[in-house]
C-alpha cells in the first residue's frame, strides 16, 4: 500500500514538474502570452450550413467575445465564461472548450480542425510558452538592436492608444485644411480617354487598395513550399513535426494581431485557409510542391515558386513574369475574398512560407530576408528567416503582416542601409495613410539616425525588432 | 509667498520658447537634406490605353557603388537592393490618371546609380523593347519647359504631359500651356489644370484637344507654371498603326 502511495506521489510531482516546466519563466513570455486569458475554442458541427456559420459569429460578438482565427470548424478567441452557455445551445456549435480537449480527434474530424484545436491544448496546457520562451532567446539578424528597455505591455498599450486618439484629433483639425488627394476626376474629364471593351486589369498594388487596413474580416491563404526536385534538387523537405510546428506560429502571429485590436476595440478576425494539396495516398494536406529550392534563389525569383503554387488552383500565368504571376495572385485572393461560403471578406493576401531547416541559409541569395508587398497580394517568410528561428515564425509572419495593411518599419540596419528614413510620415505621396493626404500619420519610432522629430524614446516593438509588442505609430499606418 | 516681477516672468516666457522652439516639429523638407527626390513621369501596371493597347512599366536599377543606397517607397518592405547588380526595382504603381510616382533616392550615393524606366505595350508580345521614359532628378525640374518637334498628323496621338514635385500648398492652380510653330507663331494658348499631388497635368491628344495646330506639320510646345512652381514635362507620340511610343523630352 506503501508503494502504491509512494508511486501516486511520485506522479504527482511528476506532472506538477511537467506542468511547471511547460509555462514562462520569464517576465517578457508572460506578456508576450497574455493573451492565453480567457482564449476559448469553439468547436462547430461538420456540416453547419452559411447561415448557422455567421448566427454563431453574430451570437460571439453580441456576447462580448471575440473570434481571432476562424479555423476549418474550430473558431478561437476569447468568450465570456457567462456567455458558454448561450452559444453551446446555438445551432451548429458542438462545443465550447476553456480547458484543453482530452483528445481532439473525439470533436473535430479534418487536418486544419484537429491543428486549430491542437494548437488550442497546447496554448491553454503551457506548452505553447516554451516555444515562446524558446523564440525569446533567439535574436536572428541583421534587426538593428535597441538600447532602450522594453516598457511594460500595459505602458506601451497605453502609449499606443494616446497616439491613436491623439491621430484622430489631428484628423479632425486637418481635414478641412488639407484637402490634396490622388483622386481619381470628378467629372467626365475628356482627356481621360475611354474605351469600353477594353478589359479591366487587374491591379498590382495600387488603388483600388486591397488591404487599406487591417479590419474586419481577412482571409489569409497559406502555402508551405516544398521543392519537389524536378528542376532544382530536392534539399529540404518539410518534416511532420515542423509543419504542425509552423500552423502553431501562424495562429500565435494572427492572435497577437487580433489581441491587440481587441484591445482597442477594433473587430478583426483571420480566416487561415491552408492551400497545401490534399494526398490521396496519406489522406492528408501535404506542403505544396514547386520546381526549385526557394532558399537557394534571388528573392527576385519569388514569382517562379508562387506560379508553381498557384497553378493547380487555376490561377497559373502565361507568360510567367513577374507582373503576370503577381497579378494572378491578386486574382486569386481576390476569389478568396470573395468565397460564396464564409465571405465575403473585408481583406486577403497570401503567406508563402520557405522551408530552410539547418544547415540552410536563413535569407535568399542576394540577401534578401522575409519580406511582403504593401497591400498584398503576398508575403515570403521562412522557416528560420535572418536567423530568427522557427519558434519566432510567428513573429516574423506578425511583423510582414503589418506590412501587407501599409505599417511601416520603424528599425534602420546600417550596414544594408535599409528599414525606415523618417519619422515624419510612414508614407509620402502613396498608400491609402500618407504624408499628403493624412499628414499625421508618422513613424516618430523610427531609427533612422538622420531622422528628425522623433519619439523620446524610442521603443522595442514588433515593427522594429520583432518584439512581442505593438509599435505606438503602427496602430495610425493600419488605419486602427 | 514669492511674487513674480516682470523680469521674472520674461525669463520664464523665454526660457519657455526655447524650449518649445527645440521641441516643435520641424518641416518635412528637413529630411529631404538627405534624400533627393525623383520623379517616375509613368509607373503603371496593365494600364488599358487606345486600340487596345495594356500598359506596363518596369524600373531596372544598379547600384555601381560599393555601399548600398537607400531609396523609398519601395512597394515591397525590408529590401535591399543588391550592389553592383541590375535587378527589377519593386516601386508603387500608380492610376491612369495620375501615372507618376514619386520616389526618395539618398543623395549620398544617387551619383552612382543607374535607371532604366521602360514602358511596354503588353498586348503585342511582338512589339519593341519598350520605351525609354526619363528618370527626373529634382534639379532638373525648371520655371518653364520647351520641348520642340512634336507632330501633329492624323498617324499619331501626342500626349503632353506635365509634373510639379509635392509640397503642402492647396491644389487649385493652372499651368501655361503655348503652342508655337517652327517659325514662332503662337498657334495656342491657354492654361490648363494642374492638380493632384504631386502636380499633373495631361492633354491625352494635342491635335485633338487644339485642332489649329494641325495646319503645321510639328510645333514647340512650352509650358510654364502659373504659379512659379518648378515643373518638368514631356511629350509622348505615339503611332495610330503601331502604337508605338517615341518621347519628346527638354533635353
Amino acid at each position: 500500500m506503501r508503494k502504491v502511495a509512494q508511486a501516486l506521489v511520485i506522479i504527482c510531482l511528476s506532472i506538477h514538474a511537467g506542468s511547471l516546466s511547460a509555462a514562462c519563466k520569464s517576465e517578457a513570455c508572460k506578456q508576450a502570452t497574455a493573451w492565453k486569458n480567457g482564449y476559448t475554442a469553439i468547436v462547430l458541427d461538420d456540416n453547419i450550413g452559411r447561415k448557422d456559420y455567421f448566427a454563431v459569429l453574430d451570437v460571439v460578438k453580441a456576447n462580448k467575445g471575440v473570434v481571432a482565427i476562424e479555423a476549418e470548424r474550430v473558431l478561437l478567441g476569447w468568450l465570456p465564461v457567462n456567455a458558454a452557455g448561450k452559444l453551446r445551445s446555438t445551432r451548429g456549435v458542438s462545443a465550447v472548450l476553456y480547458d484543453p480537449a482530452p483528445r481532439v480527434t473525439d470533436l473535430v474530424h479534418r487536418d486544419e480542425a484537429i491543428a486549430a484545436l491542437s494548437y488550442f491544448n497546447r496554448v491553454r496546457t503551457g506548452e505553447f510558452e516554451d516555444t515562446v520562451e524558446a523564440g525569446l532567446a533567439v535574436k536572428g539578424e541583421p534587426l538593428t538592436g535597441c538600447v532602450i528597455p522594453r516598457p511594460t505591455s500595459s505602458a506601451l498599450r497605453s502609449q499606443s492608444l494616446q497616439s491613436t486618439s491623439s491621430d484622430s484629433r489631428n484628423r479632425e483639425d486637418r481635414a478641412s485644411v488639407l484637402k490634396i488627394e490622388r483622386t481619381p476626376p470628378d467629372t467626365e474629364d475628356p482627356n481621360v480617354p475611354k474605351f469600353p471593351g477594353v478589359v479591366s486589369p487587374n491591379f498590382w498594388f495600387h488603388t483600388p487598395y486591397h488591404n487599406p487596413s487591417m479590419r474586419g474580416r481577412i482571409t489569409v491563404q497559406l502555402f508551405r513550399l516544398d521543392s519537389d526536385g524536378s528542376i532544382d534538387p530536392n534539399l529540404y523537405t518539410w518534416t511532420n513535426t515542423d509543419i504542425g510546428t509552423s500552423r502553431d506560429q501562424v495562429y500565435s502571429a494572427y492572435t497577437f494581431w487580433v489581441d491587440e485590436a481587441a484591445a482597442r476595440g477594433i473587430t478583426l478576425s483571420f480566416t487561415v485557409k491552408t492551400m497545401d494539396p490534399f494526398s490521396r495516398y496519406t489522406r492528408s494536406l501535404i506542403p505544396t510542391p514547386t520546381h526549385y529550392e526557394p532558399i537557394t534563389h534571388s528573392g527576385g525569383d519569388d514569382y517562379l515558386w508562387i506560379n508553381d503554387a498557384l497553378g493547380p488552383l487555376g490561377y497559373g500565368a502565361s507568360p510567367v513574369t513577374q507582373e503576370n504571376v503577381y497579378n494572378q495572385n491578386d486574382a486569386f485572393n481576390g476569389a478568396m475574398a470573395a468565397d460564396p461560403t464564409y465571405g465575403p471578406y473585408d481583406g486577403s493576401y497570401s503567406v508563402y512560407v520557405v522551408y530552410n531547416p539547418s544547415p540552410a541559409p536563413s535569407q535568399f541569395a542576394n540577401g534578401q530576408r522575409a519580406y511582403g508587398m504593401y497591400d498584398g497580394p503576398y508575403t515570403m517568410i521562412m522557416w528560420n528567416s535572418a536567423g530568427w528561428g522557427p519558434n519566432n515564425l510567428g513573429l516574423v509572419l506578425t511583423h510582414e503582416t503589418g506590412h501587407i495593411f501599409w505599417a511601416c518599419d520603424e528599425y534602420y540596419d546600417a550596414p544594408s542601409n535599409t528599414g525606415c528614413y523618417s519619422c515624419l510620415h510612414c508614407f509620402f505621396n502613396v498608400g491609402p495613410r500618407n504624408q499628403q493626404t493624412t499628414p499625421w500619420i508618422t513613424n516618430a519610432n523610427c531609427d533612422y539616425p538622420n531622422a528628425s522629430s522623433c519619439d523620446v524614446p524610442r521603443t522595442t516593438c514588433v515593427m522594429k525588432d520583432q518584439s512581442h509588442t505593438l509599435c505606438p505609430h503602427t496602430p495610425g499606418q493600419i488605419g486602427w | 509667498m514669492t511674487t513674480l516681477t516682470r523680469g521674472t516672468i520674461r525669463r520664464y516666457v523665454f526660457a519657455a520658447a526655447l524650449v518649445c522652439a527645440a521641441v516643435t516639429r520641424p518641416v518635412a523638407a528637413q529630411d529631404l537634406n538627405h534624400f533627393e527626390r525623383v520623379l517616375l513621369p509613368v509607373s503603371v501596371s496593365r494600364i488599358p490605353g487606345a486600340f487596345g493597347t495594356l500598359w506596363s512599366t518596369e524600373l531596372w536599377y544598379r547600384n555601381n557603388s560599393t555601399r548600398p543606397v537607400a531609396i523609398y517607397p519601395l512597394a515591397m518592405s525590408d529590401h535591399v537592393p543588391t550592389m553592383n547588380r541590375t535587378e527589377l526595382l519593386p516601386v508603387f504603381t500608380s492610376p491612369n490618371y495620375d501615372p507618376s510616382q514619386i520616389i526618395n533616392v539618398e543623395r549620398n550615393g544617387i551619383d552612382d546609380i543607374q535607371f532604366d524606366l521602360r514602358l511596354f505595350n503588353r498586348s503585342d508580345p511582338r512589339a519593341k523593347f519598350g520605351t525609354k521614359i526619363p528618370v527626373v532628378r529634382e534639379h532638373e525640374f525648371a520655371d518653364a519647359i520647351s520641348l520642340i518637334n512634336i507632330p501633329t498628323a492624323a498617324d499619331f496621338r501626342s500626349a503632353l504631359r506635365i509634373y510639379a514635385l509635392p509640397d503642402d500648398s492647396v491644389t487649385g492652380e493652372t499651368v501655361l500651356l503655348q503652342i508655337f510653330s517652327n517659325d514662332e507663331r503662337l498657334l495656342v494658348s491657354t492654361e490648363i489644370p494642374f492638380v493632384g499631388v504631386p502636380r499633373y497635368a495631361v492633354v491625352s491628344s494635342l491635335a485633338d484637344a487644339y485642332p489649329a495646330i494641325r495646319q503645321v506639320d510639328r510645333v514647340r510646345v512650352h509650358v510654364a507654371s502659373t504659379s512659379g512652381r518648378k515643373i518638368w514635362a514631356f511629350a509622348g507620340v505615339t503611332s495610330n498603326t503601331t502604337q508605338d511610343v517615341s518621347i519628346v523630352t527638354p533635353d
